[in-house]
């Protein structure tokens, strides 16, 4: 039996109106495993919970109620690193000191941190761009900066909120084949959002499906698909077959939540 | 946001700016040549030009342009030195703007112009009085604009640092004072034009030395010309340091976050 | 295979306070903002009293509510108030009504606010406080005066955003318009007016200030009747601190009042914006 990176328990997320009793349940109750080295998606509409979830195991958020256990990083580091949306990258800052801004967050001093941060930048892809300024990269050179900090702290968990979204169809497709050829270089546990599914079918070892009102897990399907996986895979029936299962778990939904551990 | 038509190439600018200026200016020697106009109202152009050769070669007016200048250069250094950290201080802790605000909104509201006699009574009519007219004349740009800034600083932007585990200091550092920067120098701009305006007044109403006065004095002689040549001297200054700082704006231009 | 070691990541506990305890967390704001002011108003007092500020240069908050009571009591002040009142009111109406059209014109010809840029520009960059000496030549010393400077204060307020924003209309929308063969006078209507309204709000900002400065300043400059004129005969008497700041205090409340007033106008006409803030689910 694998590690466990994650293990969360009972995890809820309950927002109240300051002068009502309304409640809103962002999330019900989580409960999760997630196995070292695997690669696990959190799919799900609006709503559902799955970046909330992202956060509180961030520590941007605190959860209402249960508990979740992270692995240690075997020297002194963070647990987790954040892969955001959009707006990730500072303006003023060059690529490679964008990229060291997580290891300086973290104490390390600005001349050690932009040394460090160099291979990664390699490592996604953009070699010779490290004194470029964001405004001067596309999209998708954006995100891969934005990936290159985030693994730059060498966490062992790596989370990735719908890193991909603000990007268009092409250069999505591109970017999730560059993101499995980082993956098996760098060997990390994902913790991948995303609300499309041949986005979570192409890139997991699972998919958490969850659903919303309330935020719950109501599946969590195997992929069995061998690995590497090049985008051709996206075209075979095996991969329509679970994306039309994982899609009719969606349009119907369980009102209960289903564990997602592997205990 | 586009133009209405399409937008405007330099050249035209150019030409139809050159165009109305000389426009205006030939009517305007033309109406008071043909007797439309009266010479007392506004003067004419000649005849500001020959008294600016006069004034300017003989140096009179020199001495009043460096009083109004050091008036200018302090009071407004000071209201950069105190008005930017209290516009950082303000934006970043909630406390403190809390406190402040009603007060400095409630000075913010009383027109300067109204404090020039207290002023007067307790600083004279020398320097110092017209720099703490000048100082308050650009302290409240400079502080709201760069207040302003603090509060647009991107919600991501202070998650990230956060996301990674870095102290609030640090955030202060490294996001909160390079997002401010573009609004730091707006301010800056804003508060120059403002500080003119302090200046102005202040040497109108009190005082025996600067080019406010040499307008005021020159005018209770119905010495229009001069008057006139005062007061576009004034309009080429206030224009000149507009164009500067607006130079230096659109450098920092590329470092103006998004704001989602 | 060693065990290894987990960080435990804990939901957040929820203290129970007492009433007084969480009614303060809720309303922290509030309650600095109106500690700041007492505190300021107490401050004043007590160093006036204990003789730490001069009385003669500063007054003192009691001192100045007494003044102010009797001067409302005297037909001099309100004449005072009338004559600065109409120069402000007849000052502002008129600079609006001629600025706003005057404005929009210019914006719309492509060709005149061209040529019109540089003397816009000048005339912004241009202090209006250098016009009053050449005001008072044209005019002389009566309310024609100052309310030439009031009008001119807040004609250049209004005027250049108003330029501005016509020419800063979405062309997307001049499109639509156009593509459906609209009239220039549709466009102007439909599209230009309604995006012009947020620049002429902020120019209006702009005049509030404006205005109340010039008022203040052209009855410093000719002292004759008004409400600066007794800010101003008070300042330069002894003993009659507390009845300038009294002046002084109308005009500050005049300012609140009418940036309250531009920020209600601007709420009003953006009622149809929707929220800036938007944040994932």
């Amino acid at each position: 039996m694998a590690e466990l990176a994650l293990t969360a328990r009972g995890v809820q997320m309950e927002y109240r109106e300051r002068h009502t009793t309304d409640r809103l349940l962002a999330i019900e109750n989580v409960d999760l495993d997630v196995e070292e080295g695997s690669f696990v998606s959190l799919l799900g509409p609006s709503g559902c919970g799955k970046s909330t979830f992202l956060k509180i195991v961030n520590g941007l958020l605190l959860a209402t109620a249960g508990e979740i256990k992270v692995r240690r990083a075997a020297a002194k580091g963070p647990e987790n690193a954040m892969v955001f949306q959009d707006a990730a990258l500072f303006p003023w800052y060059s690529v490679i000191d964008n990229v060291a801004y997580g290891l300086i967050c973290g104490g390390v001093p600005r001349g050690e941190a932009r040394r460090r941060a160099g291979p990664y930048i390699e490592l996604v892809g953009l070699k010779g761009f490290a004194e470029k300024y964001p405004y001067q990269l596309s999209g998708g050179m954006q995100q891969r900066a934005n990936l290159a900090r985030a693994l730059a702290v060498d966490p062992p968990i790596l989370l990735m909120d719908e890193p991909f979204a603000a990007l268009d169809a092409q250069t999505r497709e591109l970017m999730q084949a560059e993101l499995l050829r980082i993956w098996n270089a760098a060997r990390k546990t994902v913790l991948f959002v995303t609300h499309q599914i041949d986005e979570a079918v192409y890139l997991s070892d699972r998919v958490v499906v969850m659903a919303a009102r309330p935020g719950r897990i109501i599946a969590d399907v195997r992929i069995g698909l061998p690995r590497p996986r090049k985008l051709e895979v996206k075209r075979t029936p095996e991969f329509a077959a679970y994306e039309d299962r994982i899609w009719g778990l969606i349009q119907h939904p369980r009102p209960t939540s289903v564990a997602a551990t592997t205990a | 946001m586009r133009r209405l038509i399409r937008p405007y190439t330099t050249a035209e600018r150019v030409v139809y700016g050159l165009i109305g200026f000389v426009v205006v200016v030939g009517l305007w020697e033309a109406a008071v040549q043909g007797g439309l106009m009266q010479r007392s109202l506004l003067s004419t152009p000649s005849r500001i030009w020959s008294v600016a050769v006069t004034d300017f070669g003989t140096g009179v007016i020199w001495r009043h342009i460096f009083v109004s200048f050091q008036e200018f250069a302090l009071g407004f250094a000071a209201s950069l030195v105190i008005g930017i950290p209290l516009g950082l201080a303000i934006g970043w802790f909630p406390r403190v703007d809390h406190l402040l605000s009603a007060l400095l909104a409630g000075l913010n509201a009383t027109p300067n112009v109204a404090l020039i006699p207290l002023i007067v009574v307790i600083w004279g009519l020398g320097l110092e009085s017209k720099v703490v007219v000048v100082f308050l004349s650009a302290f409240f740009a400079v502080m709201v604009t760069t207040y302003t800034g603090i509060r647009a600083i991107a919600r991501r932007h202070l998650d990230i640092t956060r996301s990674f585990g870095g102290s609030r200091w640090l955030a202060f550092r490294t996001v909160a004072i390079p997002s401010t920067v573009p609004f730091m120098i707006s301010g800056t701009r804003i508060g120059a034009g403002r500080a003119l305006v302090g200046v102005v007044s202040a040497e109108i109403l009190a005082a025996n030395a600067g080019l406010g006065f040499y307008i005021s004095q020159t005018a209770t002689f119905l010495d229009t010309a001069r008057a006139m040549l005062g007061i576009i001297f004034f309009g080429i200054i206030g224009l000149v340091i507009g164009e500067v700082i607006r130079v230096l704006e659109r450098r920092f231009d590329a470092w103006r976050p998004q704001i989602h | 295979m060693t065990a290894a070691t987990y960080r435990v990541i804990s939901a957040r506990v929820r203290h129970q306070r007492d009433p007084l305890h969480r009614w303060y967390r809720r309303n922290e704001p509030t309650v600095l903002r109106v500690a700041g002011v007492v505190a300021f108003f107490v401050l004043w007092q007590v160093t006036s009293d204990v003789g730490m500020i001069d009385k003669f240069l500063f007054s003192s908050p009691r001192d100045i509510l007494v003044a102010g009571a009797h001067e409302v009591t005297l037909p001099r002040f309100w004449n005072d108030v009338r004559v600065s009142g109409v120069e402000l009111g007849a000052g502002t109406l008129i600079s609006v009504v001629i600025a706003v059209p005057l404005g929009i014109a210019i914006g719309w010809y492509r060709r005149v606010s061209l040529a019109a840029d540089p003397w816009l520009n000048f005339t912004n960059a241009l202090p209006r406080a250098a016009l009053v000496p050449l005001a008072v030549m044209w005019a002389g010393l009566g309310m024609e005066m100052k309310t030439l400077i009031v009008f001119l204060g807040g004609f250049f307020s209004v005027l250049l955003p108003t330029v501005d924003g016509v020419r800063t209309v979405e062309r997307q929308f001049v499109d639509v318009a156009r593509s459906f063969r609209g009239s220039d006078l549709l466009i102007l209507r439909s599209i230009v007016l309604p995006g012009v309204v947020p620049f002429i709000v902020s120019g209006l900002r702009i005049l509030v200030g404006r205005v109340l400065a010039g008022v203040i300043i052209a009855e410093f400059y000719a002292i004759t009747e008004g409400l600066g004129v007794m800010i101003y005969r008070a300042a330069n008497s002894a003993d009659q601190a507390d009845r300038m700041f009294f002046g002084i205090l109308i005009f500050t409340l005049l300012g609140i009042v009418g940036y309250e007033a531009v920020g209600v106008l601007d709420r009003y006409f953006q009622r149809w914006r929707p929220a800036l803030d938007t944040e994932e689910a």
